[in-house]
């Protein structure tokens, strides 16, 4: 279980963060939908340890993250942005975090090979990053992810400077990683249907403050303007149809 | 069109090989005088060739090689040192909210001459009691070339390289595997260029070491300038060729390199 409680940021006169609360139970999604500059970067970067909060609390499985170095609290946050470290080719990158840790170099081997089949990237092993496309990308810094097993994956529009098309591909592929490999995550987004596909439960993130729904229907209800909006285009689409 | 090309092509290498002349006609008429014993301007031929002056050099007779090894020693230590703490001097100024202040400090010992600089200096080097010894010489040179290896390195400490980091970090590396694993191997062409650049600049100073170093510490670089004073050209040369040394091994080494990196890229 994941419990954040009372966390706050403020940059200046700012008040970046006011006072974020949710829970959520382990591998599971919760999808978070929040416009460019509502904070959700802020709050994801505290919670990996890039960024300290002012005030609150963070648990996994009751123990305070908060105090904990980033290295060691197992909390990764993926960005829009893939960060392939570009000295490294695409197995070395997924191996990264195993190799820190010191893990026998046959299991790295073994579980790493697993991975580059499960995202499809089997024959792009010994290749740069550079040599990638951007959907290869997102998979590899995916795989690098989830290769540690880590309490939660904190994605940060992790899909958005990706095409409609791979953006699908990346996002099914995504649900069932997830799935098999247990994983807890934290999905921010400012696309409505993503974070409908993406989530089992439904937040909302606007003026620095999170609103957690109790179930999808409860999200679509919500008196939220970019919500209704989108929802408005979609049943006129249906009408046409 | 073919033709333009081919001419425009014809232009460029024409122009590359003037250039690579001009750059080596003072480095082969040093060559040359250092191989004559005398000689009389114009005739460029009639001389007495000898290997004398070599030979000399490297008997120690005129302490060319201590002044060699000495400017080794020291051109290595403060480009080693000098790139390695501005790297991660840079890094911690590029990181802190006031960058731009902090960044703008690095180029105050630009804008006085390295001989003020050595003048300011004094009160403190005979206070420490370094004037004169090599260990003054390397600290009054890494004052100079330290806020440029700063400055070199602003260039690599970017808000990419800070996520990159930042993703390794919740990736489980500590600080030391960071450095080591990812900062360094992807600083590996900077650090390296800063390197041979803060060398040059210690191999090729003049002002400052012959201020603090009074005569005491004799450089390759003021040995030269002593065997000009006293009109021995050929001596001179010699020094000068020894002075172009690590120039030619750089370039070699760098050339070695780029073929190198061609050939993986193709």
């Amino acid at each position: 279980m994941i419990e954040v409680r009372g966390i706050q940021k403020q940059f200046g006169q700012e008040q970046v963060l006011k006072e974020i609360d949710f829970q959520l139970p382990a591998h599971s999604t919760l999808s978070l939908l929040g416009k460019s500059g509502c904070g959700k970067t802020t709050l994801l970067k505290i919670l990996a340890g890039l960024e300290s909060g002012d005030t609150g609390s963070f648990k996994i499985e009751g123990r305070e993250m908060l105090q904990i170095a980033p290295q060691q609290r197992g909390v990764v946050y993926l960005s829009q942005e893939p960060l392939l470290f570009p000295h490294l080719d695409v197995f070395e990158n997924i191996a990264f975090g195993l190799r820190v840790r010191g893990t026998d170099k046959r299991a790295v081997q073994q579980r790493v090979e697993q991975l580059l089949e499960q995202l499809g990237l089997a024959s792009q092993a010994r290749k740069a990053p550079h040599a990638l496309s951007g959907g290869q990308k997102q998979r590899a810094a995916f795989g690098r992810a989830i290769v540690i097993h880590p309490k939660i994956l904190l994605l940060d529009e992790p899909f958005g400077s990706l095409d409609s098309e791979t953006r699908a591909e990346m996002q099914t592929l995504f649900q069932a990683l997830r799935k098999a490999e247990q994983i807890t995550s934290l999905f921010v987004t400012h696309d409505l249907r993503e974070a409908i596909t993406m989530g089992d439960q439904f937040g909302k993130m606007a003026d620095g403050k999170i609103q957690v729904f109790a179930d999808l229907k409860a999200f679509l209800a919500a008196p939220d303007a970019n919500i209704q909006h989108e929802l408005a285009f979609w049943k006129k689409l249906h009408e046409i149809e | 069109m073919k033709n333009h090309r081919r001419l425009h092509g014809s232009f460029f290498r024409l122009g590359y090989r003037l250039l690579a002349a001009v750059l080596l006609l003072p480095i082969l008429s040093l060559t040359y005088l250092s191989f004559v014993q005398q000689w009389e301007f114009p005739q460029l031929l009639d001389a007495q060739y000898s290997l004398q002056n070599w030979s000399d050099a490297f008997r120690g007779t005129d302490g060319l090689i201590e002044s060699f090894l000495t400017s080794t020693v020291l051109a290595l230590s403060t480009g080693f040192i000098a790139t390695a703490s501005g790297f991660l001097i840079c890094r911690a100024i590029m990181y802190h909210r006031h960058k731009t202040l902090l960044l703008s400090l690095a180029y105050y010992p630009y804008l006085i001459a390295p001989v003020v600089l050595g003048v300011m200096l004094q009160f403190y080097f005979i206070k420490l009691g370094i004037m004169g010894t090599l260990a003054g010489v390397l600290l009054a040179q890494f004052l100079f070339i330290f806020p440029y290896a700063v400055l070199f390195f602003a260039g690599f400490w970017t808000e990419q390289t800070r996520a990159i980091e930042g993703q390794a970090t919740t990736l489980g590396a500590s600080p030391g595997q960071v450095l080591r694993r990812v900062l360094v191997p992807m600083a590996k062409a900077w650090l390296s260029t800063c390197f041979f650049q803060c060398f040059m600049i210690s191999w090729f100073e003049f002002g400052v070491t012959k201020f603090v170093g009074i005569g005491k510490v004799s450089t390759l670089t003021v040995r030269t300038m002593q065997y000009v004073k006293e009109a021995n050209p050929h001596v001179a040369a010699v020094a000068a060729c020894l002075m172009v040394l690590p120039l030619v091994v750089f370039l070699l080494l760098n050339r070695r390199f780029l073929i190198r990196n061609t050939e993986n890229h193709d």
